[in-house]
Parts: C-alpha cells; sequence; structure tokens
C-alpha cells in the first residue's frame, strides 16, 4: 500500500494535539492563500492593465476630452462646448465616409469569413503534408508584407498604361477599366486588394479551429450516414461556432478601422469614394489641424466598434456552440 | 520680442502643453483607480510634457563667441539628396566640435506631408531647433508663433552674412516678407525649385523631330508631341495630375492660377484656367500622355528613351544619373501659353521658438549660408542652392543635362507656389479632381467650379 502523501500542515504524528490549535491553520489557511493568490493574479495581469490603460483607456478619456475643444495641435486649445457633435450632424462627408466604411467592412468580413472557411477546410482534406505546407504558407505569406509594399505592387499591376493586368487584356483585345480612379471600381478594387493581404489571417484562424473538430464525431456522422454537407452543416459549423465568432468580431474591427490602403493606393478618391472614417479622422486631424473634431469622429468610431461587437456577442448565443 | 513669440503660454488660458499634459495625466488618474501595479504610468505623461516645454529666451545673446551645446536639425529625407546632407553635417562637426549636431530626415511623400509629419511631432512634444521646411509649410508655421525672428542675430553678425545675402537671389527677400506674419525674417534661404522641361534628345532624333527651343508655345509642344507618338507610339510628355509638378505649371503659364496673390482665395473659375486645363485633359485624353491611376517611373522611361518629356526641377537629375542617361537629356523653359510662367517652391531653415540653445542653433544656420555649404548642395542636392555663384557655377552643371542653369534661370519670372493654412487637404483636393478630369470622370469647367467652391470654403476656415 503506497503511503499517503503528507499534506503540509498535517501534524506530525508525535505532536500531541492541542485544543484549539488544530482548528487555528485552517481559519488562516485560506485567508493567507487567497491573499497571495491575489497577489499573484495581480501580478500577473498588471503588465496587460498597464498597458490597456496607458495606451487604451487614457487615450480614450484624452480623445472625449478633446472633442470638447477646438485644438489646432500648435496653439492653445479652446473650449468649444458641444460644437463638435453639432458639426458632426451637418458633416455630410462624415455620412459620406461613413456609408463607405459600412459597404467596405461589410464586404471585407463576408469575403473574408466564407472564402477563408472554404480555404480552410479544403486545405484541412488528407492532401500530401509538402502540398498542404506550400499552400498554408502561400495564403499567409501575402500578411507579412507591409502594406506600403503592397500598395506599391497593386498600383504598379493595375497601372492603366503599362500593368500587367492592362496588357494581357490588350493581348486579348480587351479593355479593362482603369480601377484605381474610377468611382464604381476603387472600392471593389480595395476590398479585393485587402482580401488577398488578410486572408491569410482568417484562414489560419479557421484552420486551427477545423483542426480542434474530434473525428470521432464526423465517424459517428458517417455512420449514420450523413453526407459530406450534412456533415458540414451539422458537425463543422455547429463545432467551429465559437472559432467564426472570434473571427467575425476581429475581422470587423480590423476592416472598420482600416486606414492604410486607402491612404496609399486611392489616397480616399477619386472624391471621396474610398474614403473611410479612419482616414477621415488622419486628415480632420492631421492635415486640417482640427484635433477637437477629429476626437469626436473617433469618440464615433469608438461608439459603433463597441455597439457591433456587443450586438455580435448578444447574437452568439443563438448560434454558438460552447460544447 | 519674448513674449510675443511665445509658443505656450498665454495670459489667462491653458496652454497647449498644459492641456495635452492634464488631459493624459486625467486619463491615467482615472484609469489608474483601483489598479495594482501601476505606479509609474503617470510618468509616462510627465516625461514628454516636460522635456517638450523648453523656454528659451529669444533674441541674441549679443556675444557671438565660442558656443557649444546639442541643437537637433530636421530635414526632409530624401534618398537623392541625403549624401550631400551628410557632407554639409559632417564639415559643420568639424568646424564646431563642441556643438553636439543631431540630425534627422523625415521621409514624407510630398512637402505638404512632410509640415504635417512636423506640426504633430512639434504637437506631440518633439521641438528641433532648427528646421527644414519648404512653401507648403512656411507661412502656417511663422503665423502660429513656432518659429524665432532670426533679425537679431543676422544684425549681430551682418559681417560674416553681407556676401550671402549679395550672392543669393534676390526673390529670396520678396518670399521672405510674403511669408512673415510681422515683416521679420524667419528663414534662411535654403534651396529653391522651378519647373523645367526635360527631353531626350535622342527620341526626338530618332523621331525626326525638331527638339524644342526655349521661347516655344503649348501649340508647338502639342505638335511635337503628336509627332513623336506618330513616329515611335510612345507616350511624348507626362501630364500627371500632381500640384507643384504636373498642374500649376501649366496654370502659370496661361495667367491663371489655383488661387490670388496672397493665397485667400480660389482663381480656378477664369477663362484661362479652365482653357489650360482644357490643354492638359485633351493632352491625356489624346494619349500623349499617360493616364493616371497606377504607378510608373517617368524619369526611367524618358531615360530609357520610351518617352520623350517630363516636367522637373532639379530632383529628377539622381534618377537620371542612375538611368546613365545625362547625355542624352536636355532641358528647356516650360512652353508658353498666354504668357511665361512657371512656380517656384523654395525651402528655408528657420530656427525654432522653442530652441533651448538659440546660439548654437544661429551657427548652425550661419554654415548654411557658407559656400561650402552650398556646393555640397549643388553637386549632389535636389534643389538649386541658394548662392546665385554656386548655381550658376561648373559644380552644378557638373554630370547634369544641358541647360540645368535653367532652373536657376526660370526664378525670374516663376511664381512661389500657394501654401494656405489648409494647403495639405486643398493640394489633395486640387490632385484628386484634376486626376477625375483627366481621365474623364468630371468635365472641366464643372470639375473647376466645384474645385474652386470646396477650396474658398477651406480657406475661409
Amino acid at each position: 500500500v503506497s503511503a499517503r502523501p503528507k499534506l503540509l500542515d498535517e501534524p506530525a504524528p508525535d505532536e500531541a494535539p492541542v485544543e484549539g490549535r488544530r482548528s487555528e491553520p485552517k481559519k488562516e489557511r485560506p485567508g493567507r492563500l487567497r491573499r497571495r493568490d491575489a497577489l499573484v493574479a495581480y501580478a500577473m495581469i498588471s503588465p496587460a492593465a498597464c498597458f490597456f490603460v496607458v495606451f487604451i483607456l487614457a487615450p480614450t478619456i484624452g480623445a472625449l476630452v478633446l472633442s470638447f475643444y477646438r485644438f489646432d495641435l500648435l496653439t492653445p486649445p479652446e473650449p468649444a462646448g458641444l460644437d463638435n457633435y453639432r458639426i458632426l450632424f451637418t458633416d455630410q462627408v462624415t455620412v459620406t465616409v461613413l456609408v463607405n466604411t459600412f459597404v467596405f467592412t461589410f464586404w471585407a468580413v463576408l469575403l473574408h469569413v466564407v472564402p477563408g472557411l472554404a480555404l480552410a477546410i479544403a486545405v484541412n482534406r488528407p492532401i500530401g503534408s509538402k502540398l498542404k505546407y506550400f499552400l498554408r504558407t502561400s495564403y499567409f505569406f501575402p500578411l507579412l508584407v507591409s502594406w506600403s509594399a503592397v500598395a506599391l505592387i497593386w498600383r504598379y499591376t493595375l497601372d492603366p498604361n503599362f500593368g500587367i493586368f492592362h496588357y494581357y487584356a490588350q493581348q486579348f483585345s480587351s479593355t479593362m477599366p482603369n480601377f484605381l480612379t474610377s468611382p464604381t471600381w476603387a472600392m471593389p478594387a480595395l476590398i479585393f486588394i485587402d482580401l488577398w493581404k488578410t486572408i491569410g489571417f482568417t484562414f489560419i484562424i479557421l484552420l486551427a479551429g477545423l483542426q480542434t473538430v474530434p473525428r470521432r464525431l464526423y465517424e459517428a456522422a458517417l455512420i449514420d450516414g450523413a453526407g459530406a454537407f450534412r456533415r458540414f452543416w451539422n458537425v463543422t459549423l455547429p463545432m467551429m461556432s465559437p472559432t467564426l465568432l472570434f473571427v467575425l468580431v476581429i475581422t470587423f474591427i480590423g476592416a472598420f478601422q482600416l486606414f492604410e490602403p486607402m491612404f496609399i493606393i486611392t489616397e480616399g478618391g477619386p472624391g471621396n469614394a474610398t474614403r473611410t472614417i479612419v482616414m477621415h479622422i488622419y486628415e480632420t486631424g492631421f492635415r486640417r489641424f482640427q484635433m477637437g473634431y477629429a476626437s469626436t469622429l473617433a469618440i464615433v468610431v469608438l461608439a459603433v466598434v463597441m455597439v457591433v461587437t456587443l450586438l455580435q456577442l448578444w447574437a452568439s448565443r443563438y448560434w454558438v456552440h460552447h460544447d | 520680442v519674448t513674449d510675443r513669440f511665445r509658443l505656450d503660454r498665454r495670459p489667462g488660458g491653458l496652454s497647449r502643453r498644459d492641456f495635452l499634459r492634464y488631459a493624459g495625466t486625467a486619463g491615467l488618474s482615472l484609469g489608474a483607480l483601483g489598479l495594482a501595479g501601476c505606479s509609474d504610468s503617470g510618468s509616462t505623461s510627465d516625461a514628454p510634457a516636460d522635456a517638450a516645454a523648453p523656454q528659451a529666451t529669444s533674441g541674441a545673446s549679443g556675444s557671438a563667441g565660442p558656443v557649444s551645446g546639442r541643437v537637433e536639425v530636421w530635414f526632409y529625407g530624401e534618398a537623392a539628396s541625403l549624401a550631400s546632407f551628410e557632407t554639409i553635417f559632417d564639415a559643420f562637426r568639424q568646424l564646431q566640435p563642441e556643438i553636439e549636431l543631431v540630425t534627422e530626415a523625415l521621409p514624407a511623400g510630398s512637402w505638404s506631408a512632410y509640415a504635417d509629419t512636423v506640426a504633430s511631432r512639434i504637437a506631440g512634444g518633439q521641438v528641433p531647433d532648427v528646421l527644414r521646411i519648404a512653401t507648403e509649410g512656411q507661412r502656417v508655421f511663422a503665423h502660429r508663433g513656432l518659429l524665432a525672428p532670426l533679425d537679431p542675430y543676422i544684425e549681430r553678425d551682418r559681417d560674416q552674412l553681407t556676401d550671402f545675402f549679395e550672392d543669393s537671389s534676390p526673390q529670396f527677400r520678396e518670399w521672405q516678407e510674403q511669408f512673415s506674419p510681422d515683416g521679420q525674417t524667419y528663414f534662411i534661404p535654403a534651396g529653391f525649385n522651378t519647373m523645367v522641361v526635360w527631353y531626350n534628345q535622342r527620341v526626338f532624333e530618332e523621331a525626326g523631330v525638331e527638339p524644342p527651343q526655349d521661347d516655344w508655345t503649348w501649340d508647338e509642344s502639342r505638335r511635337k508631341s503628336e509627332q513623336i507618338f506618330e513616329a515611335t507610339g510612345n507616350f511624348a510628355m507626362n501630364i500627371p495630375p500632381a500640384y507643384f509638378a504636373g498642374v500649376v505649371p501649366w496654370l502659370l503659364s496661361n495667367g491663371a492660377s489655383v488661387m490670388n496673390a496672397d493665397w485667400t482665395a480660389a482663381t480656378l473659375d477664369t477663362p484661362e484656367a479652365l482653357e489650360a486645363t482644357r490643354f492638359m485633359v485633351d493632352y491625356v485624353q489624346g494619349q500623349l500622355s499617360p493616364e493616371p491611376g497606377g504607378e510608373f517611373d517617368q524619369f526611367a522611361l524618358t531615360g530609357q528613351g520610351e518617352m520623350a518629356m517630363f516636367g522637373g526641377g532639379r530632383w529628377p537629375l539622381a534618377a537620371i544619373r542612375d538611368q546613365e542617361a545625362v547625355d542624352d537629356m536636355a532641358i528647356v523653359e516650360w512652353p508658353q501659353g498666354a504668357t511665361k510662367g512657371t512656380p517656384v517652391g523654395w525651402s528655408g531653415w528657420p530656427m525654432l521658438e522653442a530652441s533651448e540653445n538659440k546660439d548654437a542653433a544661429w551657427e548652425f544656420l550661419k554654415f548654411m549660408t557658407t559656400v561650402e555649404a552650398s556646393e555640397a548642395q549643388a553637386s549632389g542636392g535636389t534643389e538649386v542652392p541658394p548662392r546665385e555663384s554656386v548655381a550658376l557655377g561648373p559644380l552644378f552643371a557638373e554630370n547634369a543635362p544641358e541647360g540645368m542653369g535653367k532652373v536657376f534661370e526660370a526664378v525670374e519670372y516663376a511664381t512661389p507656389i500657394p501654401g494656405p493654412d489648409e494647403g495639405a487637404v486643398i493640394q489633395a483636393d486640387i490632385e484628386d479632381t484634376f486626376e477625375q478630369m483627366f481621365i474623364g470622370n468630371v468635365p472641366p469647367q464643372e470639375g473647376l467650379e466645384a474645385l474652386n467652391e470646396r477650396i474658398n470654403g477651406l480657406l475661409q476656415v
């Protein structure tokens, strides 16, 4: 019979139990452990908490304060009351850029999740490990390239005079639209370029989620006679739903705040066709030096992102399975 | 002088730095409530505010004796001019070993974007002692009290500077007065660029087209371009929807402009502006110029003989040297429409009012007026150096196309490129609108009228 491991606070056999003494450690131990646990917990979360306070909470409060001032960066600020919020409701450009942002975000989320999941399922099939490695790397690689380089690549590619798209169109006696200067095509072009660059992130997250679905569930479904679509609908999707929720939330937040491609590739043009809310904030604050109004717009972005994210989380109770 | 130009203090008001500091500290304090282990977070907001609160006195110290200390200099970061700047900085370090010269090149897409970057950094608490700033930014910096008046220093060291002012273009004086909010001098001239036409002689020769001469007209440029297109099938001249390097030279050479002389109202609704715009639109839509909407290297294409001409100042030289096409290229004046005209953009070295070491900063500014500095700029720079003797000398023309001096000569009839306070936004709007007119999205008259209205709206903010 193996000896029972001795507990640290268990009295030695030769120690005579003393009335009141045995119960003393029992009273102190939980409290002491709780304090120690609490200190350790605080120590563990303090870096993240400090980061949150310094880089997220404080700037947010700062932006909120600034939204009640007129501030041109270079001279002292002046109180503006609610003027910046009044401008918000009369500024037609803000409405335009918000619509642009929602259009971009809608397509970005849709095109990242559906093809991202399709790619993940395709790569998760039993194929050769070298091919799988190659495909994973290929899909993920554009994510490692900076937006500046991506912008330059696509500006060269889509150039209406010397770009490769137009070259091949001419070879087939066809014509291509001037993608980056057409009010019709500029936004779809940016959505496509963003998809090309960032779908690797969605793909890799969904692939990781896919690989956690227990194989026994597929085997059970097969035994029950489920076809490929049934297995996808009744096994894959429910089991992937927490991962899909994560991807939806992250993609929405990222797409809504995207700045670089609009700024570098089209500069918001033609006209305001590709100008988004974050680019509008940048231009208002750092080109027009209206930091107070820019902060007001930033508060709007915060509110929209928060409301939509909360809606996503609330709606998740109806379709996300946490089994 | 001190009170008038102080950046941060205003009687009875909350200073800009105090505001930033209080806003940051309030945010941190609120956020830190109930949080353990964040006791040092407050210093995060204090540090930049303290570091950014230099309150030095204005005006020359009265003695021109040895000075020391740290001088921080910011300049527009272009790969083509970095080497010549390093030469200048090294020479200054050897001359003034007691002064610790710290330099930083700030890369940007344009001079107005560079001015935005500088303004943002200053707002964030980083203030250099000396700065290089071009027309697109000079007025906003001078009018907001960020710069120290240089007159007391110039007066003190007049003997050392007489040679420079006699050797530099008299237009610098006019431009200084135009940008000064109070008649005082805020900039030591650093250089300038005008717009001229660079052309590949070999392309003209192979196409059997007579090369352009200085007094050529728009009609001639159009005719020659059509002949080149017919003979080679290539684009003749790039007319980009760029502000300085595309739109404004055509407007000015037809007696039009983007704004009036004091930059208080837009002037794009004139018949001359419409005529110039239609000329540009016809050029692009007639396939004589590449259509905007992508990316290509006009200097490389012209250097390689795939295009005949492009507009530029001194700055294409580095690219043409890289192409080893210096001997193929030549330079002529901008073609004339109703008149002779071209823009000029000039850069200057101001001293920041918030500089803690103005005497040492002044030593650096004085060094920038020397022949040595102008020569370093001439050999590798992207601008015409401020000294006329250097700009017209052999160093400026060395390893450069025939006619390089025309970039300097054009200053006599050039107009400063408009750079109002809202310059960056206006420039972006002009470029976008002309791009849309070039590709046919918007008719010229409608585009110009709408643009004119928008610019006036921005100027009245």
